[in-house]
């Protein structure tokens, strides 16, 4: 009798020892998978922010894929222009050391008449017809500043705007 | 007076001076203008410009021991 108690008891100890250890374990594999769990959770949320950011960059691409084109042919463009800047400097400067006395028809006479031949006759590559002062020698920006100060929009006032601003000699306005 | 209103709008941010061949002292305004970098604007000009000013048109600037002089009258 004594004898089976104790055996039942130490084997009760025994098994008081093993839930213990059982115990523990649990709690640490409890742990574990807590740690896990979170990191799982972290990797689902970044999977997620990633997938927001492919799409997000598949926008993009796709956005300026148009761009691309508009450059593209902006590129073609200014390709096609730094040929023709040889003439349209010279018109430039021709018409910022001449035609400052003259009046709008006659600047025009020279510029889009005589002008214009000359270069076409010497081959010299120029915009001919589409030159505009008004874009070659300034700006929308500065037109618009311009019209702002008080100076009207129309081609012979901003060609003075130009010859006021741009002109290396000092400008002699007669305004009566 | 359409130039004369936009030049005078234009050039208020670079303190513009208004001045005529008659204004008193006008050299001595001039001057200050070149030494402080203002605009200058002179108004009701006649067919004579008053050769004192001629140095400015002629932008006869030279260069003294690296400062940029320009002589103006005497």
């Amino acid at each position: 009798m004594g004898i089976k108690k104790e055996k039942a008891e130490a084997e009760l100890a025994t098994i008081q020892h093993n839930l213990a250890v059982l115990t523990e374990s649990l709690a640490k594999l409890n742990a574990q998978k807590k740690e896990k769990t979170d990191i799982l959770n972290d990797l689902e949320a970044k999977a997620d922010k990633m997938a927001r950011r492919l799409n997000s960059a598949d926008k993009l691409i796709t956005g300026l894929g148009s761009e691309q084109k508009r450059w593209t042919i902006d590129m073609k463009n200014f390709q096609e222009d730094k040929i023709r800047l040889v003439g349209d400097c010279l018109t430039a400067s021709s018409f910022l050391s001449y035609l400052g006395p003259f009046n709008f028809t006659l600047r025009r006479k020279m510029l889009f008449e005589d002008w214009k031949v000359d270069l076409a006759e010497k081959e010299i590559p120029s915009k001919g017809e589409d030159f505009r002062l008004e874009n070659f020698l300034t700006g929308d920006v500065e037109t618009a500043r311009w019209a702002s100060e008080g100076l009207p929009s129309d081609e012979l006032s901003i060609q003075n705007g130009i010859l006021t601003n741009q002109s290396s000699r000092w400008p002699l306005c007669i305004d009566p | 007076m359409q130039a004369v209103t936009w030049v005078k709008e234009k050039e208020k941010r670079n303190n513009l001076l208004t001045m005529t061949f008659n204004t008193d002292g006008f050299v001595k305004r001039l001057e200050n203008a070149i030494k402080f970098g203002s605009s200058v604007l002179f108004e009701g000009i006649d067919t004579e410009l008053d050769p004192i000013i001629d140095p400015v048109l002629e932008k006869n600037i030279s260069k003294e021991a690296g400062v940029e002089v320009i002589t103006l009258g005497d």
